[in-house]
């Protein structure tokens, strides 16, 4: 009896590793486990998204929004349509001019139909709003991906998807989690650079050099420091390029060096809050602003230095951590010091560069 | 008694495969708190507080107590429960 059993087991085994082996059914399992395991984040996912979006209706409609869920609609749904590649002549002009319209309707949709006391407040909306957008916008990603690689059977595609599904889900809880921030107007690990700005232009007098862009003008034993930052303490990262452009054209081209700090990713290992210096313009937006630096810089051949603050993905969108408030207080130290090395009489522009929420 | 041999095998497999990942999910997120830190001008006074709603880097917060001068906010940052 034991060793008829015996036999059966061994000759299931060995048809269970033929059928394995020499058929499509290995992957067919594959496929469907990784499809119920895609399924059961694609939840998660979902939740998220949901959230974010019941509290977005709520925010806008206790800001005074008569229908918050098809003004929410319309603004989740909103979208841009990159300028052409193929001919580069012009393309930046093309997608700043696309950029500003997409930021322009956007705060429109906003400004007409709710009340709120502040700019900054609207602002923070604003904020507020894109968030649940990107929120929204990955689960249905992630659901075309899923249901496409479920229609066609395409293994490759659930693959890819199953692999990248962990820091899919932890971005977007990342996401989730900044909207506790957003929602009351705490800095947020981006923030650095218009800390730093903030910091070493506090108590000074400020004006508005572009649309949601402030500069201010200090002394600094003999040397003047022009500092730029976005317009806080609402959620906004300003024109930081077009403000640089304007001011070094205001100055003639006689400016001794500018100097752009900014918030970056840092490697896997390194700490938060790590300091580091380099050449260029540190400055992450989707490419009109960055070049204006450039172009200026170049026009002008001025030095052009970069300062970074390392963070992860994740805390650039989170509450600001000590380790990096530290870290700007350690950078405001560093750029006096790099001022000082300048002549006397001369001049240095700094560009705070990130999202100004709750720094002003 | 190969069977039972077998059974305990496959049991304590998939208790290694199920373990971790239970282990994983128990894992929660404290929730951090915000700290507003308060300087004089002056530098001669500081202080700290939870955070407000309302609160922002470059806020004046009153006099000094100590010189007079004007108290600004000059930092906003999260703390997870286990740092000080």
């Amino acid at each position: 009896m034991n060793g008829d059993l015996q036999g059966w087991i061994t000759t299931l085994l060995f048809l269970i590793i033929f059928l394995l082996m020499y058929t499509n059914l290995g992957q067919r399992i594959q496929l469907m486990f990784m499809l119920s395991n895609l399924k059961s984040k694609l939840s998660i996912l979902e939740r998220l998204s949901s959230n974010a979006l019941t509290r977005a209706e709520r925010l806008l409609s206790s800001r005074g929004s008569r229908n918050p869920r098809q003004l929410l609609n319309k603004l989740t749904e909103y979208f841009i349509i990159e300028p052409v590649d193929k001919e580069p002549i012009d393309i930046i002009k093309r997608l700043d001019h696309i950029l500003n319209i997409r930021r322009r309707t956007y705060r429109g949709f906003l400004e007409k139909d709710l009340s709120v006391e502040s700019k900054h407040e609207l602002m923070n909306v604003e904020a507020f709003v894109e968030i649940a957008s990107a929120l929204k916008l990955i689960y249905k990603i992630v659901r075309h991906l899923i249901l496409l690689g479920e229609k066609t059977g395409n293994l490759i595609i659930v693959m890819q998807l199953s692999y990248y599904m962990p820091q899919i889900i932890k971005i977007a809880q990342a996401y989730y989690n900044a909207l506790d921030a957003i929602e009351k107007g705490v800095p947020i690990g981006d923030g650095a650079g218009p800390l730093v700005a903030s910091l070493i232009s506090m108590g000074h007098p400020r004006r508005v050099i572009t649309e949601d862009t402030v500069m201010t003008q200090i002394d600094i034993e003999g040397r003047k420091l022009i500092i730029i930052k976005a317009e806080g303490p609402g959620a906004s990262v300003g024109k930081p390029g077009e403000a640089v452009e304007k001011l070094v054209e205001q100055l003639g081209g006689k400016v001794a060096k500018i100097i752009t700090v900014d918030a970056a990713v840092k490697y896997e290992g390194e700490k938060t809050g790590e300091i580091a210096e380099g050449a260029g313009a540190a400055i992450g937006d989707p490419g009109p602003e960055k070049i204006r630096i450039e172009r200026t810089a170049v026009k002008y051949n001025i030095p052009l230095e970069a300062i970074i603050i390392k963070m992860s993905q994740e805390e650039a969108i989170q509450p600001m951590k000590k380790e990096i408030v530290e870290a700007a207080h350690k950078v405001v130290e560093l750029i006096k010091s790099k001022v000082k090395e300048l002549k006397e009489g001369d001049i240095a522009i700094l560009a705070g560069i990130g999202n100004t929420i709750g720094i002003a | 008694m190969d069977l039972v041999l077998i059974s305990i095998l496959l049991i304590l497999l998939l208790l290694t495969l199920i373990l971790p990942l239970i282990k994983g999910q128990r894992r929660t997120r404290e929730k951090p708190k915000i700290i507003t830190l308060i300087k004089c001008s002056n530098k001669d006074y500081e202080t700290q507080r939870e955070f407000k709603q309302g609160d922002f880097v470059g806020k004046i917060e009153g006099k000094c107590p100590k010189c007079g001068n004007r108290l600004f906010i000059v930092s906003i940052y999260a703390t997870s429960p286990k740092q000080k």
